[in-house]
């Protein structure tokens, strides 16, 4: 366990994660294909909050692609809308991350 | 059916990128769209310049070329006002949006909607500058054969 927080209200933005959250959302989020993107839903192991996380396999950006490294996983965040106090601008959530993987089962 | 397994220990890095992808998809649609605008603007002033350039040199009535020739031009002119249409409508449809409708019921959630939206306008971009460079090829090329094809023996 790494960084692990006391879960009060309203929770601190901070950027940590541990090895139960991965766990957990294997266990308790839930798995829609739309085409080539995947959703996953379920609530964040941190802060309890509702969220969602694009699974895509491609992005548009202005600058030319780099050679692609795929580390054969998934890093989640949390994106929920709730205030987080500290949280620096431009981002989302409650800082938590933590990493999955997909397997496709026939 | 896709399943969820805990992945490897996360790392700071793992977390940069993950917020590096989260930013790109955020403002995904608008960089397109402002890309195709640019893109339809610059390849519409391209061709304003050519049919400039071709209105001021050479010979202009194809009448005045060899038996073939004409014909020639003919079909080379139509295939660049087919590509050159086509092209500006997929310009268009990348820099605008489509002009269909959508099913409620096929609506996907709000963060993968707008990606499938980037997506197909980043094809139709690619599509729309390659037929309208294909329509500069076949313009020029037409001008080329009126200017220099021989003409009426």
């Amino acid at each position: 366990m790494r960084g692990r927080e006391p879960v009060a209200e309203p929770l601190p933005y901070a950027e940590v994660t541990d090895d139960g959250y991965a766990t957990r959302v294997a266990e308790t989020f839930s798995v829609r294909r739309y085409g080539p993107a995947v959703l996953l839903s379920g609530d964040c192991p941190r802060c309890q909050h509702p969220i969602t996380c694009p699974i895509v396999g491609e992005v548009y950006r202005r600058e030319a692609s780099q050679a692609p490294v795929d580390p054969g996983y998934r890093t989640l965040l949390c994106s929920c809308a709730a205030d987080h106090p500290t949280r620096p601008d431009g981002l989302a959530g409650c800082g938590a991350y933590w990493t999955v993987t997909l397997e496709v089962e026939s | 059916m896709i399943r969820l397994r805990p992945g490897p220990p996360a790392t700071l890095a793992d977390l940069r990128r993950a917020q590096e992808l989260a930013a790109l998809l955020r403002g995904e649609l608008d960089r397109v769209r402002a890309a195709a605008l640019a893109w339809r603007n610059g390849l519409g002033g391209l061709l304003v310049a050519l049919v400039g350039f071709s209105l001021i040199r050479g010979r202009s009535d194809v009448s005045t070329l060899a038996p073939g020739w004409g014909a020639l031009v003919g079909v080379l002119l139509l295939a660049a006002i087919g590509a050159g249409v086509a092209g500006a409508l997929a310009l268009l449809r990348a820099a605008h949006g489509p002009l269909s409708v959508t099913p409620v019921a096929e609506l996907p959630p709000a963060p993968l909607g707008e990606h499938r939206e980037a997506l197909a306008a980043a094809r139709a971009l690619r599509l729309g500058v390659l037929l309208v460079l294909l329509c500069t090829a076949l313009l020029i090329a037409a001008v080329g054969v009126t200017w220099y094809a021989p003409g009426q023996p």
